[in-house]
């Protein structure tokens, strides 16, 4: 059994970067588009893992940036759930194909 | 460039240098957090507005009294001159907003506006850390912070359906977008082993650097509502409300206009490939922001295309920056200096839109009602179109300057061709408000997908409105609203002082520019 | 293999059958060490292809949940031809490795190393042996059973799809979790059958029921994963490896804390996931999902899971008496608990429910005095004629309409095929001769009666001897109340049997419920342990037992009326209320786990908010009081020269308003007459030139932008496609554009 590569590890990191952005532009219901979202973040996480162990001399700033990326995370996902409930509480629905009122 | 002094306290003080210009980002912080509590603290609405006001004019003082040149934080904070611009542009900006909240805050008909102001203050703070930034971690959190107010804002009421809507569309596609930026800055900071600017100076000029670093800047076209990344904007201007828009609008656009500019800036070293991408994302956005904006009939959606088509002229100059010939910096001024015109205008026209309402018919007979707001009005749309004396037309013939000295003749055709076609939606709102006449009809069109079901008659009337631009022809109808709210004498002073930014800044334009460049 | 096996191989049966009258040999410990040499008659045999038993449904799963509704149930047949795949696997590993051997000595073994942790590998592998064989076509014969009952049973439903393809990803789960030698992957697996449990459970999510039970499905499992958790660090501090073998190697060694860890660690997981005393509590309600699925997981798979970890690791906890004193103990309460609950209930799938704890007791008994053989051979016997048991009481609840036992009767005669299937079943359970359950359930007796005999201490069999009368009891009273009297209700009375998709599969599992106690010396033979028949007086003993509960069934139902009224009275009232609330366990749960649970988090949000506020109001004060002071001197000083300054002021202005009078409108006046004059020559240069083309602009402009605002449809998905579809195209363009331009 080979080592696992560095090319390896970005492939299977942009294999989880494209599931989440298949769920992201694909799924119906909001919240599941916000777990997608949440597992594009993964993706770039595992990614930064992956280069500061291959990369020589990416060690601590990669790191440093696995870290903030968390902190972005847990805001963004604040700000959109709270934007999901407030929209399911105003209009009954959290599908975002029902959202179609602002167009041209 | 002048490195921060070693005495940390007299960088404390007047003229503002090395740590000291930290100040300011104090100052908002403590306007952000009066907003935050001013449940518990004198005044509420209205106090926190005056906090946010004194905050933002002390803080645009700061920033006009500093020294540009510090390099702090290891190398990851760059204060250059143009980034002292760009604060004092996002801190008056912000200035403006407070003062126009303060008169209309919430005995003057708007309601609760507190959270709103710790948002723009907590936008600020983004935006002036982002704007000097040479790191991409800061960078990407900082643009984080400037955009995510936003996202709030434009569903500020949360009773308003259309509101949540537009806020949810531009949280979905924004997010998207900031997460394809973030995969694609994993990839700089692994492959340059660095996160500051410096450590990208030495990436090399393969594929993989070449898409990642067409990843990061594609999200931040996105906020910058360049086209094809701009479909968030109309959907999201039309749903907010424009008193908050008018915030929301535009001091992302800066923060992100400037970081992408210094950005390129840097990277167009290593890799001048981006240089033909702005050029192509120019081009996308010029046509589409210069035409699906004559069809607009509502004021917020019309500012949104507005923006697209900025956009379009601030990637255009970016590219020519990019190109790295002789006045590369003058080019990344010429950007610079044309987001803040077309900021201050949009702020303008959101200020008057959120007291007339949300229709360009519902500016019909403006001159006659208030002659004050329709002149003001004019001379906004002025700017933007592009008329000396104002600033907008000193930004537009910088554009044109650069784009010659490129000699990229094609473009530069292209580009005047399309000031061309964008004048006539400016000229739709002095035309509405000066020779339109408020009538009550019947029939209420509430949007422009609505006038589409009354026929492709409508076209054809817009056809001939536009050859009928300069005569005296009546136009489409008006809704049934009336003026919304009066004029506080605190929107009065902020439209005002805008209008007098767009026209001093304008006549005065060489001190501008001056201080642009650092003197 | 070949003929001349076979017949040696029936050579042997008969040898045994004939050692009949009286001699066995009885030996606690049936598993070896896995360090004894492969004995020479082993052949060194390539199973490679056994691995695929579990990736067969594995691959129905995949293929069936990336598809939507529509298409998943009209390939709702791909999972059932991936088990018989299995099955057949199965089947041809049972010849391969025929006539089998000890337990955890692997015929064949695959790893797989995924890569290194420190200086240890990490490994995924597979164990190809006795047990791992039989446990997969016990697995894949009920599985199948399963799955084609539910075609007929399921075919209503619109979601069918999604079933089979949970239903295959746990069939998946169970055969690697059996063929694994590897316990972190048993590990993985044991999470995902617990979440395809929570996903059959709550397939009715739409119903309140339903979404709560399989909550505390996976939750009370999820609370017993930490001892498997804890367990699992134990184990690899202690033995440096999650390998089987390895771990079966160095158990002998470990200090006595980790020992004690590990094995506390494993039963703890065993009890949640094996619904044993404590930890019951999520079984009864479970019974809401299908009952086909219930079929599956609740009588054969999931709820043996438990029990067979322990069994795989019977050589750690032997080395550990506490331990096994402990799941001796835990096995004989929850008998005795279950089959009391079983006989007060009044839904038949809750009877079933409460009866598969009890024997789930039973089984942890058996593994508490290290019957490793009597623990496996029970579970193949009672996944049978349990799943028997469920599929039966679906066909029959479907028929009659309800779910309610009183509201039945009279269905022997109605429902024949299903009467004689379901007979066979109740009758296993009980332990009637000569089925299967009789043969296992009395080697239970059998193994509790020496450990008394050994021990001196009678108990843990007297508490299984009467677990075994109870089991009589309520499966006869229930068999009675069921199929004999009246039909007491209009969907009773008009219930038929089930078509021959339902009754195909259970008529099959009928017929092993019955024979496969009958193969139990070619099963200890396969297993590498010495079984025989029972010997007559342990038949007679059982038999005796089943006798008496049998009666006390029947005589419960006939004096059924008189008891309800007896048992209505108020002296009996605190204990019906108890058996109502399944022994007050939930309400436990409820007061000591829960309520302080919420309480905490409610008194951290004053405490916070509290010291917040205090904070807050101390600023505000000192603000006041600044405030007052600047009042003052506002009124004071400000005013003053405020005043001052506006008189300055006035007198400016008329001065100006008489300059601006006379002599700035002058020159306006100048000024408007020269522009009026240009104006009009512009216009005619205007309306001539200009606005032809113009209007052609005009025309263009207007196309453009109605076909762009098109674009702009109002959905944000479209949106985000767009974007993606134009990022993707421009960044390709680029990359293509450079790499021509390198060439």
């Amino acid at each position: 059994m080979p080592e696992v590569g560095l090319v390896t590890a970005l492939l299977f990191s942009a294999t989880l970067f494209s599931v989440g952005l298949y769920g992201a532009i694909s799924r119906k219901a909001a919240v599941s588009i916000l777990m997608s979202l949440e597992i594009m973040l993964f993706a770039i996480t595992l990614n930064l893992v992956a280069l500061a162990r291959f990369v020589p001399g990416a060690q601590p700033h990669a790191w440093f940036f696995i870290i903030f990326i968390m902190v972005l995370g847990a805001a963004e996902i604040a700000i959109g759930l709270s934007l999901v409930v407030a929209l399911y509480r105003r209009a009954r629905t959290s599908k975002v194909e029902d959202l179609r009122e602002l167009k041209g | 460039m002048v490195v921060g002094q070693t005495d940390i306290v007299s960088s404390f003080l007047p003229p503002f240098q090395g740590y000291g210009i930290l100040l300011p980002i104090a100052l908002l912080l403590i306007a952000a957090f009066w907003a935050l509590f001013a449940n518990l603290l004198p005044g509420k609405d209205r106090g926190a507005s005056l906090v946010g006001l004194a905050c933002s004019v002390l803080a645009t003082l700061c920033y006009g009294f500093s020294v540009p040149g510090a390099l702090l934080f290891g190398g990851r904070y760059f204060f250059t001159p143009d980034a002292r611009f760009a604060a004092v542009i996002i801190c008056l900006l912000a200035a403006l907003w407070c003062l126009w909240t303060f008169g209309s805050g919430q005995n003057g008909g708007l309601g609760r506006t507190r959270e709103a102001v710790a948002f723009a203050m907590l936008s600020a703070i983004g935006a002036v850390i982002a704007v000097a930034a040479t790191d991409i971690i800061v960078i990407i959190l900082a643009l984080e912070l400037a955009t995510m107010p936003s996202y709030v804002l434009v569903g500020y009421r949360r009773y308003r359906i259309k509101g949540l809507e537009g806020a949810m569309k531009y949280f979905l596609l924004s997010v998207l977008t900031t997460l394809i930026m973030l995969y694609g800055a994993s990839f700089l900071v692994g492959l340059s082993a660095s996160t500051t600017f410096a450590g990208l100076a030495s990436l090399s000029n393969n594929a993989l650097t070449l898409i990642a670093v067409g990843m990061v800047v594609l999200g931040m076209f996105a906020k910058m509502s360049a086209a094809p990344f701009h479909w968030w904007a109309p959907d999201a201007y039309e749903g907010a409300e424009s008193w908050a828009l008018s915030f929301a609008a535009v001091v992302p656009k800066v923060a992100v206009t400037v970081v992408l500019a210094r950005l390129i800036f840097i990277i167009s070293q290593p890799v001048p490939q981006v240089a033909e991408m702005l050029m192509v994302m120019a081009i996308f956005s010029m046509i589409v922001g210069s035409f699906a904006a004559l069809m607009q009939v509502n004021i917020r959606r019309m500012m949104a295309y507005s923006g697209v088509s900025s956009a379009g002229f601030i990637l255009l100059v970016i590219a020519m920056m990019a190109m790295g010939l002789d006045g590369s910096l003058f080019a990344l001024n010429a950007a610079i200096l044309y987001v803040a015109a077309a900021a201050f205008a949009t702020m303008g026209v959101l200020f008057i839109s959120a007291h007339e309402g949300s229709m360009v018919a519902d500016l019909n007979g403006l001159s006659e009602r208030r002659p004050g707001a329709a002149w003001a009005l004019a001379i906004i749309a002025v700017s933007m179109i592009g008329v000396p004396p104002t600033l907008g037309f000193f930004a537009k013939l910088n554009v044109f300057l650069i784009t010659a000295a490129a000699q990229q003749y094609a473009l530069l055709v292209f580009a005047v061709v399309m000031v061309v076609v964008s004048a006539f939606y400016y000229i739709r709102l002095i035309r509405a408000s000066f020779f339109g006449e408020s009538q009550k009809k019947t029939t209420v069109v509430t949007d422009a997908l609505d006038a589409e079901k009354e026929g492709m008659a409508d076209s054809q009337n817009l056809a001939a409105e536009i050859e009928a631009t300069f005569t005296d022809a009546d136009i489409e109808p008006a809704t049934s609203y009336p003026a919304k709210t009066s004029y506080s004498p605190c929107a009065v002073a902020a439209i005002v002082l805008i209008v007098v930014v767009l026209m001093a800044a304008g006549i005065f334009h060489n001190p501008i520019m001056t201080f642009l460049a650092g003197s | 293999m070949g003929l001349k096996g076979i017949v040696l191989e029936v050579a042997n049966i008969a040898t045994a059958i004939a050692c009949l009258p009286g001699s066995y040999s009885f030996d606690g410990m049936i598993f070896t060490n896995a360090l004894a040499p492969v004995t020479s008659w082993v052949p060194q045999l390539n199973l490679w292809w056994v691995a695929l038993a579990p990736l067969f449904p594995f691959f129905g799963f995949a293929l069936l949940i990336c598809l939507p509704r529509e298409l998943r149930k009209t390939l709702r047949y791909v999972p059932i031809a991936c088990l018989t795949m299995s099955f057949f696997i199965a089947v041809a590993a049972a010849i391969a490795i025929w006539p089998g051997g000890p337990v955890n000595e692997a015929f064949y073994t695959l790893q797989w190393t995924l890569g290194h942790i420190g200086a240890i590998p990490l490994t995924l592998s597979l164990a190809v042996d006795s047990l791992a064989v039989i446990m997969l076509l016990m697995v894949s014969i009920v599985g199948l059973c399963v799955q084609i009952y539910s075609l007929h049973y399921m075919k209503d439903d619109e979601r069918i799809g999604w079933f089979y393809c949970i239903m295959s990803l746990f069939l998946a789960a169970m055969l690697g979790f059996v063929l694994s030698g590897n316990i972190l992957l048993q590990f993985a697996l044991w999470e995902i059958m617990g979440v395809c449990s929570y996903f059959l459970i709550g397939f009715w999510y739409r119903n309140k029921a339903p979404r709560q039970a399989s909550q505390k499905a996976f939750l009370v499992t999820r609370a017993g994963d930490v001892g498997f958790f804890i367990a699992l660090s134990a184990i690899f501090v202690a033995a440096q490896s999650f390998e089987l073998s390895q771990i079966f190697a160095t158990a002998a060694s470990w200090s006595p804390f980790l020992l004690a860890v590990v094995c506390l660690g494993l039963i703890w997981a065993a009890i949640g996931k094996s619904a044993q005393f404590p930890m019951s509590i999520w079984l009864p309600d479970a019974m809401a999902g299908p009952t086909s699925g219930s079929a599956l997981i609740h009588a054969a798979t999931m709820v043996v899971a438990g029990v067979f970890l322990l069994l795989r690791m019977l050589p750690v906890l032997t080395l550990y008496p506490l331990a096994m004193n402990i799941i001796l103990a835990v096995g004989v309460i929850t008998a005795l608990y279950g089959g009391l609950l079983a006989c007060f209930q009044k839904e038949l799938k809750r009877v079933l429910a409460f009866s598969t704890i009890s024997q789930l007791g039973f089984l942890f008994a058996a593994l508490g005095v290290g019957a490793g053989f009597v623990a496996a051979f029970h579970t193949i016997t009672h996944a049978f004629f349990k799943a028997l048991l469920f599929l039966a009481a679906g066909a029959i609840i479907a028929a009659t309409g309800t779910k309610y036992m009183q509201e039945m009767g009279g269905l022997a005669k109605r429902m024949p095929v299903t009467f004689a299937s379901f007979s066979i079943g109740a009758f296993a359970l009980a332990g009637v001769v000569p089925l299967s359950g009789f043969f296992s359930k009395d080697e239970i007796f059998k193994a509790l009666l020496h450990h008394g005999h050994d021990t001196g201490n009678y108990l843990a069999f007297a508490g299984i001897a009467i677990a075994g009368a109870l089991t009589a009891f309520y499966v006869f009273k229930s068999w009675f109340t069921i199929f004999f009297g009246k039909p007491q209700t209009e969907g009773s009375a008009n219930a038929r049997d089930a078509s021959t998709l339902e009754t195909v599969p259970i008529a099959v599992l009928a017929v092993l419920a019955a024979v496969t106690g009958l193969a139990v010396i070619p099963l200890g033979v396969f297993l590498g342990y010495p079984a025989g028949w029972p010997p007559l007086y342990m038949v007679a003993i059982s038999t005796g037992v089943m006798v008496f509960g049998a009666s006390m069934g029947f005589l419960a139902y006939a004096y059924r009326t008189q008891l309800k009224t007896t048992f209505a009275r108020p002296s009996y009232a605190t204990a019906s209320a108890a058996i109502a609330a399944d022994t007050y366990l939930n309400a436990l749960y409820q007061h000591v786990i829960i309520r302080p649970y919420f309480w905490l988090s409610y008194a951290l949000w004053r405490l916070d908010v509290q010291i917040l506020d205090s904070a807050v109001d101390g600023v505000t004060w000192l603000y006041q009081q600044f405030a007052r002071l600047s009042y003052i001197f506002d009124v004071r000083v400000i005013d003053g020269a405020v005043n001052g300054i506006s008189w300055i002021y006035v007198a400016k202005t008329r001065a100006a308003k008489w300059f601006d009078d006379h002599i700035i409108d002058g020159i306006v006046n100048g000024a408007s007459w020269s522009f009026v004059l240009s104006s009009r020559l512009a216009r005619i240069f205007d309306v001539r030139v200009i606005d032809g083309f113009v209007n052609g602009l005009g025309q263009l402009s207007v196309i453009i932008g109605g076909r762009l605002r098109t674009v702009q449809s109002g959905e944000v998905q479209w949106y985000q496609r767009l974007m993606l579809g134009a990022g993707i195209v421009l960044l390709a363009a680029f990359v293509i554009v450079f790499v021509l331009r390198g060439l």
